[in-house]
């Protein structure tokens, strides 16, 4: 019996379509910013990498050399010293809470909107998009003012409402143009089928709009990972602080109060704070492009 | 099952000046297959999608069996409805796609498994119950959205242009499972299409729309034979019937050289002396020597097989009109060749210059 070998589809290259070869001098230029971004964040990346595992007298000699052994003890030290253990359970505690929140709260309301026609949705859609504008800096202290009347500030419970408040409005916006991308015929389908407005929410349109909503979970839990400022504002004890705050009070406490400051075990704490994230990203990542370019084609 | 009546229904957009549906009255009988007919824009999916529920009512009733169901939800119609594309859940299953209704209505697991299993045996769909709508072929997902219909074991079918996502072919093979299908359930059906030749094949009766106006509501053979005006003329059949101006001279028609005999109560149904002749395709009759004709050229020869149309322009005395004509498929002319043509007499059909009505017979 004989075979007949085909080309493997990694040697065959189709003909591409005429006039999609053409190497334009803004392709070039774009090519080579794009590589010039990407390879910059590796690099920075790998910086931050090979210093957590270096002594200070190492990451001053060779700042781009990988470490010529690996100091664990930075790791350790940052996580004790800095306080990363209390903080990280914090950190995780509140921003689950809050991305979660988010979504139950902002998932009927940007469906809603988006099938609503009325003045009042319309007005209201644009009202949710005028919070995306307005920058935190401008709102926190009314918002402190405010939290301090019902007590809710050094308190990890009123971080998560505060969170969850800011978050809002970007998830709502996100979250209409997505419901809105998904067809109609559907909700109609459904009504004949005899399903109410809630039923057809839950059971028809939230299956569908899975990629637009973990978008939104991503993004809001990387956010509100490495947001400083509210924290900052609202969190006073040390028990009670984040990741990030507990990193920039360890990096206080390494450059101000030393005359040998580790930085190896600065880097380390900066790590402990980027890595999950990245990690999160590199297994979600796909997906929220699928979640963002979503209704692009089609 | 029950029939379904229209009673002076009308529908009025917002910002609209005009009412896409316009004062419409159709009695559909009980079982009846009943096909809307028409370009886009006729009124044809708006008067199906009033039907379902899905769309208001701003004047006139609509009544299933003896209801009211004017202002009655979608759901408490007892009726199902097939969407132009499908409008299956994407999440759910075959299975849980034809069976999310009977689960809704709390129907007992086990005779919801019976009747989706029923539904599916009489669908061919059995093997592919546990795969989702994605992956089935259009064929498929059609039969689907025919199942989840057929499960309910409803009142009344609606079907909004069910098969025009199919290719050619699998959309004819499609239509005559449709017409088996539903003579054998005897269900009451109201079927929306803008295709004519789907109308002539599935309707037991055929109510041709334009303009949110209902032309004519007749049998499919009735139609074909007696239009009611020049619209329903012009639009069902396939080509087209031609329609030529001719002008009333004592007692007969002229167009071009052309002498058409009148009888009196169509003379007197004429609002002006303008009369449009209406002749089908297969119609026309080579004239003989010495006799009128209408002298044309063969622009473009369609020849199908079985079937041949020569496409002509013809000389209607100064003006160029283009004729649909058919030929003998065994000796097709050939583009450029000159026919001398008359109309057979008894297969012309007159209507009103001016208003476009049909003259009396």
């Amino acid at each position: 019996m004989t075979t007949t070998t085909h080309p493997s589809p990694q040697v065959r290259r189709g003909t591409p379509a005429p006039g999609t070869q053409h190497h334009g001098v803004l392709r070039i230029i774009g090519t080579t910013l794009t590589w010039a971004f990407a390879s910059f964040n590796v690099l920075v990346l790998l910086f931050m990498l090979f210093s957590s595992f270096k002594t200070t007298k190492e990451i001053f000699r060779a700042p781009w050399a990988p470490p010529s052994s690996l100091h664990f003890e930075n790791w350790s030290q940052a996580w004790s010293n800095g306080g990363f253990g209390s903080a990280a359970v914090n950190t995780i505690l509140v921003v689950a809470a809050s991305s979660v929140s988010v979504l139950v709260i902002a998932a009927p309301a940007a469906y809603a909107l988006s099938r609503t026609q009325t003045r009042l949705a319309g007005g209201l859609t644009v009202f949710f998009t005028l919070g995306i504008g307005i920058p935190t800096q401008v709102t926190i202290i009314p918002i402190f003012v405010m939290m301090a009347k019902v007590n809710l500030v050094n308190n990890l419970f009123g971080l998560y409402v505060v969170y969850t408040a800011v978050s809002l409005p970007f998830t709502v916006f996100l979250l209409t143009g997505f419901f809105r991308s998904l067809p109609g015929r559907l909700e109609e389908a459904a009504a004949i089928d005899g399903a109410g407005v809630v039923r057809t929410f839950v059971q028809i349109m939230l299956p569908l709009a899975r990629s637009g909503l973990v978008t939104a979970l991503i993004l809001n839990i990387i956010g509100l990972w490495h947001e400083t400022l509210i924290a900052l504002v609202f969190i006073q004890d040390q028990d009670k602080s984040t990741l990030s705050l507990s990193l920039l009070s360890f990096m206080s406490t390494i450059t101000s109060f030393s005359d040998n400051p580790n930085w190896g075990a600065l880097f380390a704490g900066v790590s402990i704070l980027v890595l999950p994230m990245l990690a999160l990203y590199v297994w979600l990542g796909r997906r929220i492009v699928e979640g963002i370019t979503v209704g692009a084609t089609k | 099952m029950a029939d379904v009546v229209f009673d002076n229904v009308t529908r009025i957009y917002a910002g609209a000046e005009t009412p896409a549906v316009d004062a419409l009255e159709l009695e559909i009988a009980d079982g009846e297959l009943v096909v809307l007919v028409g370009p886009s824009g006729c009124g044809k999916s708006t008067t199906l999608r009033m039907l379902a529920g899905l769309e208001g009512v701003d004047g006139g009733e609509i009544r299933i069996g003896s209801h009211d169901v004017t202002h009655v939800r979608p759901k408490d119609r007892d009726i199902a409805m097939v969407f132009q594309e499908y409008a299956l859940y994407p999440h759910m299953t075959v299975e849980q796609n034809i069976g999310f209704h009977l689960k809704i209505a709390k129907v007992p697991r086990t005779e919801i498994a019976r009747r989706v299993t029923e539904a599916a045996r009489m669908l061919d769909l059995t093997p592919y119950l546990q795969r989702k709508p994605g992956k089935l072929s259009g064929g498929q997902r059609q039969r689907v959205a025919m199942g989840r219909a057929i499960v309910r074991e409803p009142q009344v079918f609606l079907m909004d242009e069910p098969l025009s996502n199919l290719d050619a072919k699998l959309r004819v093979q499609t239509r005559t499972e449709i017409a088996a299908l539903q003579r054998r359930l005897g269900v009451t059906t109201v079927y929306v299409t803008h295709d004519q030749v789907e109308a002539m094949t599935l309707g037991d009766r055929v109510a041709v729309l334009d303009h949110g106006v209902l032309q004519q509501f007749d049998r499919p053979r009735a139609i074909f034979d007696r239009p009611a005006n020049t619209f329903v003329a012009g639009f069902m059949g396939s080509p087209p019937m031609n329609l030529l101006g001719g002008r009333l001279e004592g007692e007969d028609v002229r167009v071009a050289e052309l002498t058409l005999p009148t009888t009196r109560a169509q003379r007197e149904a004429l609002t002006s002396d303008e009369v449009t002749v209406g002749v089908r395709t297969d119609a026309f009759v080579p004239a003989a020597d010495g006799e009128a004709a209408l002298n044309s050229i063969i622009e473009l020869v369609e020849d199908l097989g079985s079937d041949a149309y020569a496409y002509c322009m013809t000389d209607l005395g100064g003006a160029a009109r283009h004729l649909a004509v058919r030929v003998d498929p065994d000796e097709v002319p050939d583009r450029g060749a000159k026919l001398r043509l008359r109309p057979r007499p008894g297969a012309v059909h007159l209507f009103d210059g001016r208003t476009g009505d049909r003259l009396p017979d």
